[in-house]
């Protein structure tokens, strides 16, 4: 296999771990929540402030 | 190497939805039935629920991300700030897509959601492009 091909091979597997990484960390969040016996229209208020709160967080960094 | 981690994971925000395709059935990879939706909700109340939930953690990944790009010295301040108030732009979208939806209007509901959803996904194409240098 040429240089190139495994590169792209590498990037993409480097890629889904790090699809991985991103949304499973908020979803693992989410499925905290659920487990805390929050409710699905609970949970749906929730994000909204979860999102905000990440924004407000990031100005900060 | 951290450089490298975060011009991987912009990438991995451009290309997630491709990989929905390369792994099918890999739930980690899955965007849709991750997130509880209530069952009380009719079926299509249920499918924009899912869409603007799928959303908010879109956006939540995204705000996370752009402030880690800061923090590491990829981002300048004034960029971060942008993107912040792009996605603030979009959950505020989200949040009129949620209204709809509270308020009987499917349609609206549904449509605003999936609008949004497409233009979270060009906001972490623009975003990647960048970190890679284009």
């Amino acid at each position: 296999m040429d240089e190139k091909k495994l590169a792209k091979l590498l990037d993409a597997g480097f890629t889904a771990l790090s699809v991985g990484f991103t949304r499973e960390e908020v979803l693992a969040e989410v499925g905290k929540l659920e487990a805390s016996g929050m409710t699905a229209d609970q949970i749906a208020d929730e994000l909204p402030k979860m999102r905000r709160a990440s924004s407000e967080a990031a100005r900060q960094a | 190497m951290r450089a490298a981690r975060n011009v991987a994971l912009w990438a991995a925000l451009f290309f997630w939805p491709s990989m929905i395709v390369l792994i099918p059935g890999c739930s980690v990879f899955t965007p849709a039935g991750t997130i509880p939706v209530s069952e009380s909700l009719s079926k299509p109340a249920q499918a924009a629920q899912t869409a603007i939930n799928e959303g908010n953690v879109l956006l939540i990944a995204f705000n996370r991300t752009v402030g880690q790009q800061k923090t590491d010295g990829i981002i300048t301040a004034a960029e971060r700030d942008a993107y912040l108030d792009k996605s603030d732009k979009l959950g505020a979208d989200l949040d009129k897509a949620q209204a709809a939806l509270r308020a009987g209007d499917l349609v609206t509901a549904q449509d605003k959601a999936e609008l949004t959803k497409t233009l979270i996904l060009a906001l972490h194409r623009e975003v990647a492009a960048k970190a890679r240098g284009q």
